[in-house]
């Protein structure tokens, strides 16, 4: 190993642990010793990565309170070190990490709160920052109902940044309210389904019922609209029903249908 | 002989784009020269922020200035982080793209902290060789600033104005001289910062930038969280009356002021510009 790459190990075992051997490495001055200048950089570091998850994650936050939060962080940075070039990434494991390392609440469902809310807040990441369909005309529920004509043989092209969770507490309003910056109590456990998506850069919640998030999962993973709708345990009138809600809230691309050649958009 | 600048253009007095400034910035269209943005903020984003830096970039000359290209790692260069680079300076096209002289991390792990490398041979050799690739690949020149520091090593050899002199001339790449970066680092290190701004090759300063810093009694931290200091301004005004005007850029991340306050920062630059270097019809530079 290269002197210089001796030192930038010593350096990031300092930077992330302890000054060790990096403390010879450097210059001290009688105001400010090798250990206190290296310190600088390991608060700085911290400061950084727990500062880009309190960001990322603020409903999070504000249900843990700053130091438990800080805590939590904290453990994950040791656990999963950063290593890609972008912050934007850094708590893409942490919602998983929660999960690992949950503790055995017994009858008590708040880990499971913070698990489902981490979720949701990575999710909201992704709809924000990914891929969306701002600048296409998208159909409407109105579209829909002027093309009878389409079966149940079509597929359902769905909105790229579109994410569905399941929580087992109403984690979606928790965090619209704290980042209206309201300060909202911890919720009652009540089952969730929720679609995420994204219109005119704005990211938006839609509240589904059991059979709408199972259509949209099979959706999803690319079945037919037929297919789909058999799994969700509907009929054409409720699966039709659902899609021009969904048309209205922007959750869909376009409809094609192979019968009629037809494609709603 | 390098052209001045290396031929890039003297864009006048921005700042930095910040996410609390996006709505006034699109619906004021406030008459700031130019735009400074963080690349690695910007170039994975499909969603709003990339939107909302095409909006600025069909309206201003814009810079990208990133973090984590990590040029003194010996670690290998990044390439799939240099190849979203390059598709992103191709979509963007930017006037300039910068980065930092140091490394971020080591060993497959990223630090995201500007790490002074030692000023020795072997780090001039290894930082000049990669800056050579990185031009090849984005084929445009690169624009490298001098971070603050808390540390020096024991194993330099050469002071760090030395170090960055030879880097620009061996490597043929330009300078971004953080003034505010030479005084915390002066400070830290007990050196002569206009021993150091003298010492630069001063054709290849493409860019200054200016910034806050708090001062702890033992040393000085970069904080970039409010109005630069008047040692800085000071130092300013020696370094521009040696490299002629470059662009100048106010940067400024913690307790971030109104767009108007941080504006009026960097129209204060202008000023000391104005006072040195008179225009001859009072047109701009």
């Amino acid at each position: 190993m290269s002197d210089l790459a001796a030192t930038q190990r010593a350096m990031h075992a300092a930077l992330t642990g302890v000054a060790g051997a990096a403390a010879t490495l450097v210059h001290g001055s009688p105001a400010l010793p090798a250990e206190r200048r290296l310190e600088l950089y390991r608060r700085s570091y911290d400061r950084r990565l727990v500062g880009c998850l309190r960001e990322t994650y603020p409903a999070l936050r504000h249900a843990l309170g700053d130091e438990l939060f800080d805590d939590f962080a904290r453990d994950y940075l040791t656990a999963h070190p950063p290593h890609g070039s972008s912050l934007a990434d850094l708590g893409d494991a942490f919602p998983g990490h929660l999960a690992a390392t949950q503790p055995d609440g017994g009858h008590e469902r708040w880990p499971d709160f913070l698990v489902d809310l981490a979720r949701l807040e990575r999710a909201f990441c992704e709809v924000y920052d990914g891929p969306g369909v701002e600048g296409l005309v998208l159909p409407r529920a109105r579209d829909l109902q002027r093309r009878v004509d389409v079966g149940l043989d079509a597929t359902v092209e769905l909105v790229p940044c579109l994410r569905l969770l399941r929580a087992g507490h109403p984690v979606a309003d928790y965090l619209v309210a704290v980042r209206r910056r309201e300060r909202p109590p911890l919720p009652a456990p009540a089952e969730r389904r929720i679609a995420l998506s994204r219109r005119n850069w704005v990211v938006t919640v839609t509240r589904l019922d059991e059979a709408g998030h199972a259509l949209l999962e099979r959706l999803v993973a690319g079945d037919g609209l037929a297919a789909a709708t058999a799994a969700a345990g509907l009929g054409r009138p409720g699966a039709w029903r659902r899609l021009g809600e969904w048309a209205d809230r922007g959750l869909l691309v376009a409809i094609d249908s192979r019968t009629t050649r037809g494609t709603v958009r | 002989m390098t052209s001045p600048r290396l031929g890039l253009p003297q864009l006048g007095y921005g700042v930095g784009l910040r996410s609390a400034h996006y709505e006034h910035v699109l619906a004021q269209r406030p008459p700031v020269d130019w735009f400074e943005v963080i690349t690695e903020n910007f170039m994975d984003s499909r969603g709003r922020p990339r939107h909302v830096l095409e909006e600025v970039a069909a309206r201003y000359p814009v810079v990208a200035h990133g973090v984590s290209m990590s040029i003194g790692s010996t670690d290998p260069l990044d390439r799939d982080y240099l190849a979203r680079l390059k598709r992103f300076v191709a979509e963007l096209d930017p006037v300039w793209v910068s980065d930092h002289v140091c490394w971020t991390g080591v060993a497959g792990l990223n630090t995201h902290e500007l790490v002074p490398i030692p000023f020795t041979e072997e780090a001039l050799a290894h930082v000049v060789a990669r800056i050579r690739i990185v031009q090849e690949l984005l084929e445009r020149p690169l624009v490298l600033e001098n971070p603050s520091s808390y540390v020096t090593y024991v194993a330099s050899t050469m002071t760090e104005w030395e170090f960055l002199a030879r880097m620009a001339e061996e490597a043929d790449c330009g300078l971004l001289l953080d003034v505010a970066n030479v005084r915390v680092s002066a400070v830290n290190h007990d050196f002569d910062p206009v021993e150091y701004v003298r010492a630069l090759p001063h054709e290849r300063v493409v860019q200054m930038h200016l910034a806050g810093h708090t001062e702890l009694g033992t040393h000085i931290v970069d904080t970039h969280d409010r109005a630069v200091a008047d040692a800085v301004w000071e130092l300013y005004a020696t370094a521009i009356e040696l490299t002629g005007v470059v662009s100048t850029l106010i940067e400024w991340d913690d307790e971030l002021p109104t767009f108007d306050e941080l504006h009026a920062e960097a129209l204060k630059a202008r000023r000391y510009v104005d006072e040195r270097f008179p225009a001859p019809s009072g047109g701009a530079r």
